[in-house]
């Protein structure tokens, strides 16, 4: 899996960047430089899905791909070879990139899951009328929540425990089987513990950090689920509630961002900014995946947003052109990336009704 | 009185009777006596201190060196309830310090790890309460002569004197006769009430193999283990060791759950495969020696020591997690040749040597030349020495002690050359004290009389009759162990479905799972 996400990263980056900057964007460094190198070149959905990666096991991953000539150095640049480019396109988990959602999730992903598998553990221990059992998570912040959630839980244990089943478990069969055996595998219970993730990745027969991101892609998976799926999931949604915050904008961006609350349309910018059209379509993208209000029926209608969301689903792709020519040309670029960007930021259920 | 202990510790802890030396302990505390119980391993110590805190007016103080046990202690009380516990460490949440500061009153179980006694402020808050009992845990660590010297632990006569005199109970669990009267001088406290029990467990057989490679160490474990599938804890010296040696006994004992654990794990992953193995979901545990602290599991068969660790107390306490419930068990010592140069290199490592020190006092004099007598933070100022905190706390203890230092500060200029050529001299002296408690144990694996004997003769007179076997030396062998196994099961079929209906408590987990 990390391999073809490194693949992926480099050839979008397109020999612009070394491939230290898929490092930096894999673990996740706060910097501007990554960040806008995520936005710009698309990639804010791998930022930070391996973190504690040590940039030794990187280099040979890449090192690896070398070897196998679906990389090749121009300068210090690596490019990724026509072999590369069709081992990457027909891997068998290429689909899933799209469900990648780093930059939003970075950090939330986990605290998530901390919260939602220690209220299991605790229910289902209490239910069963253990009261002494060592909670799967000593991460005060994410302890603290769980005492005022269980405060207002503890009469309704069960009833949770039902809603949350049922509501996991459309989620658990959409994706492989795999995928469903390494979440359930992890979670403890009544007087069971879960298998930590080195054990499964042993499991598995995986390597470390193949397994770190193909976990992440299951908990992003379920955050995008929540958030944007039509399912309804208001219990699962109490546990993300509060953990997916707003992303960086670049300073440009900001200006732009900053207008268009003044009440600017694209065209005012353009000139006041003394602007090209497609650099303000950039920040709005930029902005619409940063920012959960974003005006989106400003700029495309609730039906258009429906289909378009419908075609990038049915397709798995991002190829804009592939879903323009889908749709019948019937919208344009800027209105298929801005739904992309919304629907990929994780955009609350509902917003767009 | 006796029977009302007994209630207060059925109604506070569930436990129906007090084990040995307990009740003697609690009852002299209770009188207001200051005591010193050495107490194995696993004995439960801790109730030693937890009962009086139930029953005495005010709070109980408890000093810890060791953090993670203190956070152990801590979650394992607030998981049977007791809200008014606070463990003072570097890892409580700055929030969580200040609420806790500002309601200190409230609790009635303090505990503090040395470093927090530092803080002038944390005690003058102490110093408004009414302590009730002043409780020294692992208090071994008070001598230079104990096995863990924290220079730390010296001041806390001070700290008693701030806190008017609060009775003074320390506890330990590996305690020579020597060290035993260091705790009480350093406590100031020179009348103390002895409570010394027996360190040797009956039912633990001892056994050492000399083999000539790690492989075939591993080759023996894996005999042992296809023999004897029991609980077993192999410990090592080093985080790679674990994880290599988990895979290689994974895939030779293909029905036996292997796990590794170290302090170098996601801290997630750390409470899954502790929890895993408290609960008998796995077998065989390779770690280092940060697990098993606080580890309460009854029914370990087997402690192996791959490695040695670096002091006789260590292997003592690591044995002792065998046969709480008093099942016969065995510790097994495999030894290669060359196993003593990983515990030297530590022991070199962790003092700091002759170059060092002089590095740090030109550091310290160019601060004082300059008239900057504040140090930087810890951290800063660590990575610009490049000196480790080990070597660092030995050295401030030891620039405090001579007065050059105060809270952080340069006191003043001073005769370096002397101080640089004391200190050297006290950690050329510790290093090669260290050196000589390696050479001990490994003294005491070539010892051709009874293992028991030996090991215990540095500690207590006697040792208790064996209740199974007694050791290799008395003619013990592997072939006539008959251990009570009860080894975990390895689940081949894995349905999702089936387990996620398991653990959310969906109905009946055997029903027929509609697909869909
Ligand atoms: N009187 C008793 N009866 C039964 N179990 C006890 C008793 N006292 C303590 N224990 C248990 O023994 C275990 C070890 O106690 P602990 O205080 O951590 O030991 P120590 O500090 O001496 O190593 C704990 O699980 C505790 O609940
Ligand atoms: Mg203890
Ligand atoms: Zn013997």
């Amino acid at each position: 899996m990390i391999t073809i996400i490194i693949l992926d990263s480099l050839s979008k980056l397109k020999q612009e960047r070394t491939s230290a900057a898929v490092y930096h964007l894999l673990v996740g460094k706060r910097s501007s430089q990554t960040l806008q190198d995520a936005h710009i070149y698309h990639l804010t959905g791998y930022f930070g899905i391996a973190k504690g990666m040590d940039k030794h096991a990187f280099d040979q991953k890449v090192e690896n791909l070398v070897s196998k000539h679906y990389l090749a150095y121009r300068g210090d640049k690596a490019f990724v070879t026509e072999k590369g480019m069709s081992f990457l396109k027909n891997n068998e988990n290429h689909g899933f990139l799209l469900h990648y959602n780093g930059l939003v999730y970075d950090r939330a992903a986990d605290l998530f899951y901390e919260r939602l598998s220690l209220f299991i553990q605790t229910a289902a221990n209490i239910k069963r009328g253990n009261h002494r059992f060592i909670p799967v998570s000593d991460n005060q912040e994410v302890l603290l929540w769980m005492k005022k959630y269980y405060t207002a839980a503890r009469h309704r244990l069960q009833e949770l425990l039902d809603q949350l089943y049922g509501e996991m478990l459309p989620f658990l069969k959409r994706l492989p089987e795999q995928h469903a055996d390494i979440f359930v595998k992890r979670l403890s219970g009544y007087s069971h513990f879960g298998m930590s993730k080195v054990q499964l990745a042993a499991f598995y027969d995986m390597d470390k950090y193949d397994f770190t991101v193909l976990y992440q892609l299951i908990l992003h998976r379920m955050l995008n689920y929540i958030i944007y799926d039509s399912t309804p999931t208001p219990t699962l949604a109490t546990f993300s509630s509060g953990l997916v915050k707003e992303v960086f904008l670049t300073d440009s961006a900001r200006k732009t961002d900053d207008l268009l609350k003044q009440g600017r349309n694209v065209e005012e910018i353009c000139k006041i900014r003394r602007l090209k059209e497609s650099t303000v379509h950039d920040h709005l993208i930029e902005i619409a995946y940063a920012q959960p209000d974003f005006p989106l029926n400003n700029y495309v209608s609730p039906d258009a947003v429906r289909e378009i969301g419908e075609q990038i689903e049915r397709l798995k792709s991002r190829k804009l052109k592939q879903i323009k020519q889908a749709l019948d040309d019937r919208y344009s670029y800027l209105q298929i990336r801005l739904v992309m960007a919304v629907y990929r930021a994780g955009r609350r259920k509902g917003v767009e009704q | 009185m006796t029977d009302n202990l007994n209630k207060a510790l059925e109604k506070y802890f569930g436990h129906q009777s007090f084990r040995e030396g307990q009740r003697e302990i609690i009852e002299d505390v209770l009188q207001g006596k200051d005591v010193l119980g050495i107490l194995p391993t696993g004995s439960g110590k801790s109730v030693c201190y937890q009962l009086p805190a139930r029953l005495m007016s005010g709070a109980v103080l408890v000093i810890s060196p060791l953090i993670s046990l203190m956070m152990d202690q801590e979650k394992q009380l607030a998981a049977s309830g007791y809200k008014d516990v606070i463990a003072f460490n570097s890892f409580l949440s700055v929030q969580k310090k200040q609420d806790a500061f500002r309601n200190l009153a409230a609790y009635k179980l303090i505990y503090a790890s040395p470093e927090m006694l530092q803080r002038k402020g944390f005690v003058k808050k102490l110093s408004e309460l009414r302590i009730s009992l002043f409780v020294v845990d692992e208090a071994h660590c008070i001598s230079q002569w104990g096995h863990e010297f924290r220079p730390d632990y010296l001041k806390l006569h001070h700290i008693i004197e701030t806190l008017q005199h609060p009775p003074v109970l320390a506890l330990s669990a590996t305690a020579t006769p020597e060290v035993q009267k260091d705790i009480s001088f350093q406590l100031r406290k020179p009348a103390m009430a002895r409570h010394i029990y027996p360190m040797d467990r009956e039912n633990i057989t001892f056994q050492v193999d000399e083999l000539e490679t790690p492989s075939e160490k591993i080759k023996r474990i894996s005999n042992v283990l296809k023999a004897h599938p029991v609980p077993t804890m192999i410990y090592f010296s080093s985080r790679n060791w674990t994880e290599k040696a988990a895979a290689e006994l994974s895939a030779a004992l293909p029905d036996m759950n292997v796990a590794f654990y170290h302090g170098g794990m996601e801290q997630s992953d750390r409470i899954l495969i502790q929890q895993q193995f408290m609960n008998d979901q796995l077998d065989v545990i390779c770690c280092t020696s940060a697990f098993g602290m606080g580890i309460d599991k009854q029914n370990i068969r087997l402690v192996i020591h791959f490695h040695l660790p670096p002091q006789i107390e260590s292997f003592i306490q690591e044995v002792g997690r065998a046969g709480r419930d008093g099942l016969s068990s065995v510790s097994l010592v495999l030894l290669s040749p060359n196993d003593d140069l990983l515990p030297r290199k530590l022991i070199q490592s962790e003092l700091p040597g002759r170059e060092e020190i002089a590095r740090v006092i030109r550091y310290m004099k160019s601060r004082v030349q300059q008239g900057v007598f504040r140090l930087p933070e810890q951290d800063i100022l660590l990575e610009s020495l490049q000196i480790s905190e080990t070597k660092w706390r030995f050295l401030r203890y030891h620039f405090e002690n001579h007065g050059m230092m105060d809270n952080d500060r340069i006191v003043s200029s001073f005769d370096w050359e002397t101080i640089q050529e004391k200190i050297s001299r006290v950690a050329a002296e510790r290093t090669k004290y260290k050196l000589a408690k390696v050479n001990e144990l490994l003294w005491w694996a070539e010892q051709t009389e009874c293992r028991r004997k030996a090991l215990f003769a540095p500690f207590q007179d006697t040792t208790k009759e064996p209740s199974y076997h007694c050791c290799d030396r008395c003619g013990f062998k592997f072939s006539e162990w008959a251990p009570v196994t009860k080894a975990t099961r390895k689940s081949e079929s894995y349905n999702w479905k089936q387990a996620l209906k398991q653990i959310m408590l969906q109905g009946d987990s055997d029903e027929e799972i509609k697909s869909g």
